[in-house]
């Protein structure tokens, strides 16, 4: 049984530190939510994809059994070769494969699609508030000491207070 | 030609290795098949 | 875009894909292990042969290397695959480069033992943070991914007061990235 809660905030503060050049250039002007819209939209589609495939060998008799036992490297294989031509970085076609492993669970591939849209949505909105939050602490005086890590760190503490509620309603 | 070989030789070198590492995972997973084998693998992760 | 290379902030990303192993039964200790080993498995395959990949070989090559050995402890052991994540973001991504580490030969014996101790150093680092984040401060205290993250703001925090930390120590160049 997978803490989806749990996933949604490592993965959210992986790609939030990890993305941040793409979602808030430092000349910008507002935080730019469209990178993170996009990047999402890009996650879900990629696991879309590998569930998609998977599910579609599992239903032809002479790949079931070879698929079944070899299931993460599969949905990594398809992960990779959809991230890589979106010129995406290993990072992002490891987590596309992991959530897609995870979302296995769901037996049905309607419900996996289903548990899949969620999940990228509890991260779409944890990389929002995030690049709200980055954007608006940038005119604060914020102490030496906290800038950087501690900073972001306090960040994704105050978005999972809650959003953790929020999202334990739904997983 | 020169050039060629080189890339050819890397090309080369490159399924080597990658046929390599498929044939180990193939022998690791037939010996975590073992039953015996799986549990204990399981105890050292899961309290 | 470029993943910040300096090994505190490595270790931190590392760690968490170990927040998807919460509630699991999963021993943290355990887990960092593995990764660690893997990590210096990794860097014994990867660092003399990755001259001999084509152009970004090396690069492609490493996630499949991750990938297979997911599969493997994933169909042996159930144990999920988010730990390979840990191992893709401990390792240095200037190992992969053979032709930009060619142009240091003399520092490169140094270079390795550093990347190998950065190892030992995540075991110490996933499985000290991961015990400190299961304490209960209070009977019946659920801990959640807010406690988590707070955690890590006192640990971070503490390790980036000038007090403690020399000038010299490389978390400097995370902090100049990481702030707005």
């Amino acid at each position: 049984m997978i803490a989806w809660i749990w996933v949604i905030a490592g993965a959210g503060f992986l790609f939030a530190v990890r993305g941040r050049h793409a979602f808030l250039p430092r000349e910008s002007v507002s935080p730019e939510l469209s990178g993170v819209w996009r990047e999402m939209l890009d996650l879900f589609l990629t696991v879309a994809l590998s569930l998609t495939i998977f599910n579609a060998l599992l239903l032809w008799d002479r790949t079931a059994a070879a698929v079944r036992g070899a299931d993460f490297l599969v949905l990594w294989c398809f992960a990779f070769l959809a991230g890589r031509y979106q010129k995406k970085d290993g990072v992002f076609h490891l987590t596309a494969a992991v959530i897609a492993l995870a979302v296995l669970e769901a037996k049905d591939l309607a419900l996996q699609l289903s548990l899949a849209g969620a999940v990228v949505g509890g991260l779409f909105l944890f990389l929002t508030a995030f690049a709200g939050l980055r954007y608006a602490v940038r005119f604060s005086k914020i102490p030496e000491t906290v800038r950087g890590w501690p900073l972001l760190c306090l960040l994704a503490f105050c978005i999972m207070t809650i959003l953790g509620g929020i999202l334990s309603y739904i997983f | 030609m020169k050039k060629i070989l080189p890339a050819v030789l890397r090309w080369c070198f490159l399924v080597v290795f990658l046929a390599g590492m498929v044939l180990l995972f193939l022998s690791a997973r037939t010996l975590t098949e073992n039953p015996g084998v799986a549990v204990k693998v399981r105890k050292v992760f899961y309290r | 875009m470029k993943m910040p290379d300096s090994v505190f902030s490595r270790m931190l990303l590392a760690w968490l894909p170990f927040m998807a192993y919460a509630g699991s039964g999963v021993s943290a200790w355990r887990l960092a292990a593995a990764v660690a080993g893997l990590y210096w498995l990794s860097l014994l395959f990867f660092w003399p042969l990755r001259r001999f990949f084509p152009e970004a070989g090396a690069r492609q090559v490493f996630p499949f290397w991750l990938a297979l050995w997911g599969q493997l402890l994933w169909g042996a052991a159930g144990l999920a695959p988010f730990w390979v994540l840990s191992v893709y973001l401990l390792f240095p991504s200037g190992v992969l480069n053979a032709r930009k580490t060619t142009a240091i030969p003399k520092k490169q014996p140094g270079y390795f033992f550093g990347h190998l101790i950065a190892g030992a150093g995540f075991f110490v680092f996933a499985g000290a943070l991961s015990s400190a984040c299961a304490l209960d401060p209070a009977r019946g205290f659920v801990v959640t991914p807010a406690w988590i993250f707070l955690m890590m703001f006192v640990a971070v925090y503490l390790w980036n007061r000038p007090s403690v930390r020399s000038p010299r120590k490389d978390f400097g160049a995370a902090k100049k990235e990481a702030s707005s």
